[in-house]
């Protein structure tokens, strides 16, 4: 077999090595997307629902829901004690914050559970297709969209004058 | 006397035609899989390389490189196994003698990050140094062989010896070589794979797979990355460069830059899309706490919004107006402001520079508070080349945020490059993201002070990075930090 001169036989052996590397599942699953598959809820749960903010991490799972979690059993890297635990909220109707309405409810709906009222949980939203709240409020973009093509025009108008 | 680029290329074609269809076949379809995480290095100041347009389509550094840029990383950046010779040539060029390492700019006037799309604005360059002889230079630098050339040149031997034996040849090329592209357009791309363990969880994942390209057509450029991605739910990574919708498991495609850029003059450029943020020294470790902390990695923290680089002799930077990251819904998610580092070249081997950063969103989208937040960070950096093989970088930021007390972020990095292409990296790293100033209206959000919230966090780093063949790089880090378990991660990037 030829191969060029350019293409050494190491080169060539290294990306063999690159190719050979095995593929895996490239995640496994996490907590929020069981509870997204298990309640059916309207956008995987962040993780500021029951970690202390959206990094997560151990230890910092001390909002009043992770709680009412713990006390159905849910353990850590344990996707069958969030699934139990799931079942026990379910079970015993666990309002943690008071307001008349379940925490699995509040889940399904996509509202905290911690705070009483209709706070929702459902963060950011990621892609160009995705949801689009229009805002009201000043539009950098749009400004500098129109501020460019007010510049493009006076500069066209300013050359055919000097013409 | 060099062979024309077209004829070498020629040549690299019909030895290919002749090799292999399978090995064809397999490398087109991994060069159809796999993407860019292009690297900047900014440990390349040893080399002369104060700054990154020279090398990087991005005036800033990172990602996709221009052909002096794949040239010069074939000459200086990768273990040559012996020819340490053509090496110290390549470097001494990228200094221009060491006694002449008086100018960011060295680089620029090897291409400015277009190649030859603009030949104004690189005749430009030439002759605006022409009085040393840098036009010439310039036409032989667009050729990555030529380099070798001078290189050979400098080591007693003949241009077409060097060339066909050392020089930065076609493997040097996108692809290592196998599609030659016109002068107007640049083409590249990153794979980098992982293995890591963490405490005793093992992973092994794809970190990055992107294609990136510039058009230019005169002074206007077209640039861009696209890419694929697939993380946990809830992962803060590649989901902010996200340009499908998918918001689970499923593989995304992704494009962390995409800009418009007109070039202003030889050493100013104008842009406008996503883009990088400028700030701070642009490390490719996205983890590193001060690009974390910061909101400032390259993995996808960039911004759509304006931006104004300038690449001059003694300063450079980039000021960018932030419109918010529109790859984020909905709209109170996205954060508007600024962003903007100068550095400057105080002696020969020494570079510092200030950063600032701040912007406002209608809601946190860490914490999910429905609050207007401000967030900003101020610092300062600094690249010095101590000896040949040994480059410290510093940079220290302070952090602010809506409802938190000041904060703070930094790091120490050493690299000590003993062989070419061989580098040994210790890192200290130290976080304190601010305490909450005020109780959260938000029940059991409220933590004790402990370190990195209120406290200082410390972490340290242990790298060897082996930049074995042309374009192909394999790393180790040892990374601990407080709270973190132990973790080991090994990577092997291709740059395509």
């Amino acid at each position: 077999m030829r191969t060029s001169d350019r293409c050494t036989p190491g080169l060539r052996g290294a990306l063999l090595i690159l190719l050979l590397v095995p593929l895996p599942a490239l995640a496994s699953p996490s907590y929020p997307g069981v509870v997204e598959s298990e309640l059916e809820t309207a956008c995987p749960p962040p993780c500021a629902v029951c970690h202390q903010d959206q990094n997560g991490g151990k230890g910092t799972a001390i909002k009043p829901v992770a709680e009412s979690m713990i006390d159905q059993g849910l353990e850590g890297d344990d996707e069958a004690s969030l699934r139990a635990a799931l079942a026990g909220l379910d079970r015993d109707a666990v309002d943690t914050d008071g307001d008349g309405i379940s925490d699995i409810a509040e889940l399904k709906a996509g509202t905290d559970p911690n705070t009483d009222g209709q706070a929702p949980i459902c963060g950011p939203q990621y892609g160009c297709g995705a949801r689009v709240c229009p805002s009201a409020r000043f539009d950098f973009a749009a400004w500098f969209v129109a501020t460019l093509a007010l510049a493009v025009a006076m500069a066209r108008r300013r050359r055919r004058a000097a013409r | 006397m060099h062979r024309s680029r077209g004829s070498r290329s020629a040549a690299v074609r019909r030895q290919f035609a002749h090799s292999s269809w399978g090995f064809g076949l397999v490398a087109f379809m991994v060069s159809m899989v796999w993407t860019t995480v292009a690297s900047a290095y900014p440990w390349m100041i040893r080399h002369g390389y104060g700054g990154c347009a020279g090398c990087h389509a991005d005036p800033s550094g990172g990602e996709l490189l221009t052909k002096y840029g794949r040239a010069q990383g074939d000459l200086i950046l990768r273990m040559r196994y012996g020819n340490t010779e053509l090496s110290a040539s390549g470097s001494e060029r990228g200094t221009r003698t060491s006694s002449s390492f008086d100018d960011f700019d060295d680089f620029d006037d090897a291409g400015g990050g277009k190649e030859a799309g603009n030949a104004d604005v690189r005749q430009a360059k030439a002759g605006g140094a022409g009085a040393d002889g840098k036009r010439q230079e310039v036409e032989d630098l667009d050729e990555p062989g030529s380099v070798s050339a001078a290189a050979g040149g400098a080591g007693g031997r003949s241009a077409d010896e060097t060339q066909e034996d050392e020089g930065p040849g076609a493997a040097s090329g996108f692809l290592w070589g196998l599609i030659d592209t016109p002068d107007w357009l640049l083409l590249g791309g990153s794979f980098r794979y992982v293995n890591m363990l963490r405490g005793s969880d093992f992973r092994t994942f794809p970190m990055q797979a992107d294609l990136y390209g510039q058009m230019a057509f005169g002074a206007i450029r077209l640039a861009g990355s696209i890419g694929v991605a697939r993380v946990p739910v809830g992962s803060p990574h590649a989901r902010a460069a996200q340009i499908t919708t998918g918001q689970g498991e499923e593989l995304n495609a992704i494009s962390r830059t995409h800009w418009v850029g007109f070039d202003l003059g030889p050493e100013v450029l104008l842009r406008a899309g996503r883009l990088n943020v400028p700030f701070g020294v642009r490390l490719s470790e996205h983890v590193m706490w001060v690009r974390e902390a910061t909101k400032t990695d390259r993995e996808s923290d960039q911004q759509h919004g304006a931006a104004l680089a300038y690449s001059g002799s003694l300063f450079r930077g980039e000021a960018m107006l932030i419109a918010g990251n529109y790859q984020i819904n909905p709209d109170r998610y996205r954060e508007r402001g600024y962003g903007v580092y100068v550095e400057t070249l105080v002696t020969e081997p020494f570079a510092t520079g200030v950063s600032s950063l701040m912007t406002v969103a209608e809601a946190d989208n860490i914490t999910l508070e429905e609050q207007k937040t401000v967030r900003g960070a101020h610092g300062v950096f600094f690249r010095v080349k101590v000896s040949e093989p040994v480059v410290l970088m510093f940079e220290a930021d302070a952090l602010h945020k809506s409802r938190r007390e000041l904060g703070y972020v930094g790091f120490l990095q050493l690299d000590y490059e003993p062989v070419q292409g061989l580098h040994f990296g210790g890192t200290g790293e130290v976080l304190d993201r601010g305490y909450r100033a005020l109780p959260s209206a938000t029940p059991g959000i409220d933590l004790e002070r402990a370190a990195g919230l209120g406290k200082p966090r410390f972490g340290g780093w242990l790298t060897v990075d082996w930049f074995f063949l042309p374009s192909l790089e394999m790393r180790i880090d040892a990374i601990f930090r407080q709270q973190d378990p132990f973790t080991v991660m090994g990577q092997l990037h291709a740059y395509l």
